[in-house]
């Protein structure tokens, strides 16, 4: 097969980007997830037994864009809360109702979900606002 | 005669690009994970760069529709077809429609 300079396309070693030969528009990017739902299983059993696979290199900060880095977001307990308009607005909507003693799983817009409850949300609060009001300062 | 067995329904469903995972010739509204630029007619990226979208019509008709939460990634690797331009960089990601090549 000509495959070349493959690589994870993330830390969790799920999809893994490369270069294939096209018959028609020569080498081009493309990528398949690892596992069952890789959608050319022979592809991806060469790649892995015969190409070394590089490992995935995160984009440094400074790279990403504004909207990148609010989607990156903040870590708080393990995981990383996106900062997006959406998370804002979904924050707001749920915040009297956490403090009213509800536990509540909230998905941030980057698809990550953290468990909301009385007891961690003043904590949240305090590391996440800051971060979100660091996208507005002049 | 003998005729050859022919094509099972998955495997129609392959070749012609239709179904979850579609297949080469399939086409679909993606949003290309790049802070604002542009992307025109016959470029070439790959599938783990774009994520399916959409926009929601509003129920009523009178007001404009507005965009959607991304979906997941497509594997494979996918030809732009239409072209977006004079976004703001780092707060827009260009979504247009792709016909997958791979």
């Amino acid at each position: 097969m000509d495959i070349k300079n493959a690589q994870f396309g993330n830390e969790e070693k799920t999809v893994i980007v490369f270069e294939i030969k096209h018959p028609k528009y020569g080498w081009i990017p493309s990528s398949l997830s690892v596992g069952p739902e890789c959608e050319y299983p022979d592809r991806c059993e060469y790649i892995m037994e015969n190409l070394d696979v590089k490992p995935y290199v995160a984009p440094e900060p400074s790279e990403l864009s504004v909207y990148e880095r609010k989607l990156l977001g903040v870590e708080f307990q393990g995981v990383m809360c996106s900062a997006t308009k959406g998370d804002m607005w979904g924050l707001t909507s749920i915040k009297d109702w956490v403090k009213s003693g509800a536990v509540v799983p909230f998905k941030f817009d980057n698809g990550n979900t953290l468990v909301f409850t009385n007891e961690n949300m003043a904590d949240f609060e305090s590391v996440w606002i800051p971060f979100r009001a660091s996208f507005f300062q002049a | 005669m003998i005729r050859p067995p022919g094509l099972n329904a998955e495997q129609k469903a392959k070749v012609n690009g239709i179904g979850t995972n579609g297949g080469i010739g399939q086409t679909a509204t993606l949003l290309y994970v790049s802070g604002g630029g542009s992307v025109t007619p016959g470029s070439i990226i790959s599938g783990n760069s774009l994520r399916y979208c959409g926009v929601g019509g509003p129920a009523n008709g009178a007001n404009t529709p507005t965009g959607s939460n991304w979906g997941a990634t497509p594997q494979g690797t996918w030809m732009v077809q239409g072209h977006v331009s004079g976004l703001v960089a780092g707060s827009l990601y260009p979504v247009t429609s792709f016909v997958r090549i791979d």
